[in-house]
């Protein structure tokens, strides 16, 4: 088992490595540079400023030396600087990472909440019109992009009832406060939910409209247990195994965040740091970006490929 | 049980459908009928005060008494010496010798008092203000001034201004890393400094000095210059403006608290909040809920097609033909030889409608322009042609210069909003009408400067804002500049130098005017239209509204707050 987990390891640096050299390469043809993108034809830039900075930045260099640079000081542990703000760039993640962390909490919770409340309901109801109401929501759900439903969310809920504020992370000139903060993530985060709602229910549906026709259900109703027990105790808790999978998959968003609700919602998350290198091509950043999030997808499968041989003992790696 | 499914799912249906039918709501009554907005709010179940309120007494009082909240563009937090929006920072915590005047009529006095020209403006003697404390008790000195001077040119520090001081003595020898000290700028006594330029430049003090924001030496001098970007200064600087900043959250605000010990008063607002839009529909729905207060150049200003949405809001002032002091044209390589016959971009003007395209697409806004600079007194229009909507005239034109009508010619676009996409495109059609085969291209604004530096520029709708001094357009059509994507007139240069060569206007007309002639004749651009720039602004703010009432103009990296202190909310 040892072994296995240390040759799994082993084979993710190479692996690493080779999604760094990709994104390194596609960032840098990009059209334009760091330097380019933060001037502004309405302020023109000599020449020779240009060039100048563009050297500081070592932005003349041929690429491979580009990327030896920077790996260089990955190895020896630094993410390097911003060429935009010359930020160091872990210092940038790590505190953009709370926002990011409870956007995307606050949202999977909804989804999780309301996909397995909904899912359920629709498998007990089999064929009602409550099942039917949620299937026709569960689609529209998974067609509805989820930047046109922040947008629609506004339009509804911030700028005509105006229970919610439109955009950011607190009220601008106020002290922090967690009510405040919780009122500016709630459309951020239902926008985000609806998708995931959508496939937690129909997975839940399915799972429990399976459990639900075994002969231990059926035994259960036959020795008299109340059908509120039967559901919460021999149903459900069968049926939720394959649902946690598809949530377990889901927790990379997590780190990872939203590119486009996060800079709908003006929220300050690691999305919006992303996004916001990319325009201004801070390859640093996007690259801080990107390793940061290949290592938690590498990270979580190796860590489901565990879970698999503690939860089902017939699995053995050697 | 039963029951409770019932309501749940109701609950849940309803809300779904009230947010697919919005949508449909908005495109229908927006553009055609804004003044049905409000009146579509249903009043009966907002529980906000908002919704009831008649329109006499405009909800005053969407935002935080004494706090003037203000939206900001990403990436200016960084630090005032490197983007051009910092300066919005820079009015707010820190302060130049010398401000811009809001009524745009030359500058006032700030940390200098007063200031003396010497010669015909062959060197400055600028008399400082005596008794200005530093948000941190330290006394404001000629020694600031010093340090300040010196590391704008810094080539270490990589200023975006720094090409301002390009005419003071030393200015070269920093550069070429020789010194770190800007010989020319010298201290005569604590409260006085004398700048001696290079040249003759009467209009040093005018057209220079406001970009220059002072910088505490006390605390900064001791850092390598190499070091200043991504200093912990920049996240609580020390500065002497109207507000201490108190608070800098990256991508999301920047706060400050008034500075009682202001020398010109302590403001009467309590706080300044910036906070930060990435996106400009975002701080346009912000503004619209009355989260923010008002907007700024940089964010684009309110697209000309919601202009009247948002002039149905009772708590805004907005001022829906703001003139920015914007010449827009498409921006020509003059280097590809296909460009070079002025015959050809002549065409170019004969065949674009640019009266009928700002009447329709543009709903009114802006003004056709035949030449470059905006301001009327650096143009004699009698002089120039104005190239009236030809298209037959266009095509004989082509036809003389041998155009190949089967090249396909690259039009790039960065702006995003609708009215920018509707206008290009209607220019690119009109283009092919005559038979430049035009196709657009939307471009981000790295790879747009990418295409300039490597040559593979054609055509780009552009636009360059010169709402300070016509002297600015030097850098779009001077010999060599960038900008100027190989347009050369030497004649035109040696006009750009008489009209530096003084500080009085009545002097400087001619050659502008001169210019302005050479401009309508060469056609390095094709000229459009002087742009405008709708901007809006909460009147709960008194003095904010009022003061660009009184503004002609608005001016690009020159956001003129120098009233600010006496602002307060109602």
């Amino acid at each position: 088992m040892l072994a296995y987990f240390i040759r799994r390891l082993l084979i993710n640096i190479p692996l690493l490595v080779g999604i760094t050299i990709i994104v390194f390469v596609l960032a840098s043809l990009m059209p334009g540079d760091a330097v380019l993108a933060m001037i502004s034809s309405d302020t023109p830039v000599t020449d020779d400023m240009i060039k100048m900075r563009q050297g500081e930045l070592g932005l003349d260099l041929p690429l491979h030396e580009q990327y030896l640079r920077w790996m260089g000081n990955i190895i020896q542990g630094n993410l390097g600087y911003s060429f935009v703000s010359a930020e160091s760039v872990s210092k940038m993640i790590v505190s953009r990472i709370p926002a990011t962390l409870e956007l995307m909490g606050v949202s999977l919770s909804i989804s999780i909440i309301l996909g397995l409340t909904l899912g359920t309901i629709s498998a007990l109801k089999q064929y009602s019109w409550m099942d039917y109401g949620f299937t026709v929501f569960g689609f529209i759900g998974i067609s509805i992009p989820d930047f046109f439903l922040g947008m629609v969310l506004v339009f509804v809920f911030a700028l005509k009832l105006k229970w919610f504020p439109t955009s950011g992370f607190i009220t601008a000139g106020e002290e922090f406060s967690l009510a405040d903060n919780l009122r500016h993530v709630f459309l951020p985060a239902l926008a985000l939910a609806l998708v995931r709602t959508a496939v937690f229910m129909r997975y839940t549906r399915a799972s429990v409209l399976e459990v639900l026709g075994n002969d231990y259900v059926r035994t259960a109703r036959a020795k008299g247990l109340l059908q509120n027990v039967i559901i919460l105790r021999h149903v459900m808790r069968n049926a939720l195994i394959p649902v946690i999978t598809i949530i377990g998959v889901n927790l990379g968003v997590l780190f990872a965040g939203s590119v486009i609700i996060e800079t709908i919602f003006q929220w300050p998350g690691i999305g919006m740091m992303f996004i916001n290198a990319v325009t201004g091509r801070d390859s640093p950043v996007i690259m801080g970006y990107v390793l940061l999030t290949s290592m938690i997808v590498l990270a979580s499968n190796l860590l489901t490929d565990l879970a698999y041989s503690l939860v089902d003992p017939r699995i053995r790696y050697e | 049980m039963n029951k409770l499914y019932k309501v749940l799912s109701f609950v849940l249906l309803a809300v779904f459908l009230l947010s697919a039918c919005a949508p449909a709501a908005t495109a229908t009554t927006a553009p055609e009928q804004p003044t049905a907005e409000p009146t579509a709010v249903p009043a009966t179940e907002a529980p906000a005060p908002e919704a009831t309120a008649v329109p006499e007494q405009p909800a005053a009082s969407t935002g935080p008494a004494g706090v003037l909240r203000l939206p900001l563009r990403p990436g200016v937090t960084v630090g005032s010496l490197w983007t051009a929006a910092g300066r919005h920072l820079d009015e707010a915590f820190l302060s130049g010798l010398v401000a811009v005047k809001w009524t745009a009529d030359g500058v006032q006095p700030m940390l200098a008092e007063s200031w003396e020209m010497e010669g015909e403006g062959t060197a400055f003697i600028f008399k400082l203000r005596q008794g200005v404390k530093w948000s941190d008790g330290e006394s404001f000195t000629a020694d600031d001034v010093l340090y300040t001077f010196s590391i704008y040119a810094n080539p270490k520090v990589g200023a975006i201004h720094a090409g301002k001081l390009a005419d003071v003595v030393g200015y070269a020898d920093v550069k070429d890393g020789k010194t770190e000290t800007l010989a020319g700028v010298t201290k005569v006594d604590d409260y006085t400094v004398r700048v001696e330029l290079s040249t003759k430049s009467p209009l040093f003090v005018e057209l220079k000095v406001p970009f220059i924001s002072i910088l505490p030496a006390h605390i900064l001098a001791s850092i390598p210059a190499d070091q200043l970007k991504g200093n912990d200064y920049w996240n609580k600087v020390v500065g002497t403006g109207p507000f201490v900043m108190t608070n800098m959250v990256q991508d999301q605000l920047v706060e400050g608290a008034a500075n009682p010990n202001y020398f010109e008063g302590q403001p009467k607002l309590e706080k300044i909040v910036f906070q930060v839009y990435a996106d400009s529909n975002t701080m346009l729905a912000a503004l619209e809920a009355g989260e923010i207060d008002g907007m700024l150049y940089q964010g684009g200003g309110i697209p000309v097609d919601q202009v009247s949405r948002f002039e149905a809001l009772p708590n805004l002032k907005v001022f829906g033909n703001m003139d920015a002091g914007l010449p827009t044209f498409l921006l020509v390589n003059l280097k590809k030889d296909y460009f070079q016959d002025v015959r050809v971009r002549q065409a170019m003007m004969y065949a674009i409608d640019r009266k009928t395209i700002i009447e329709t697409v543009k709903l009114g806004t802006g003004s056709v322009s035949n030449t470059m600079f905006p301001g009327a007194w650096a143009r004699n229009d009698a002089d120039l042609t104005d190239y009236q909507y030809d298209p037959e005239k266009a095509k004989a034109l082509l036809a003389e210069a041998g155009w190949d009508s089967t090249r396909q010619i690259d039009l790039q676009r960065y702006y995003t909003d609708q009215v920018n996409k509707d206008t290009v495109d209607a220019i690119a059609s009109m283009l092919q009408e005559v038979g430049i085969n035009a196709v657009v291209r939307e471009v981000k604004s790295a790879e747009f400067q990418a295409s300039v530096d490597d040559g593979s520029l054609e055509l780009a709708y552009a636009a360059n804002g010169q709402g300070l001094d016509p002297s600015l357009g030097f850098l779009v059509t001077g010999c060599g500049q960038r900008l100027a994507v190989g347009y050369c007139n030497e004649q035109v240069d040696a006009l750009y130098a008489q009209g530096q060569a003084s500080a009085d206007r009545a002097v400087r007309a001619p050659a502008y005017q001169e210019i302005s002639k050479l401009l309508n004749a060469d056609l390095p651009k094709v000229w459009l239209w002087w742009e405008v720039r709708p901007v809006a602004f909460d009147t709960r703010i008194v003095g904010l509204a009022e003061h660009y009432t009184e503004q002609p103009l608005l001016m690009f990296d020159i956001p003129v707050y120098n009233e600010i202190h006496l602002w307060y909310t109602k």
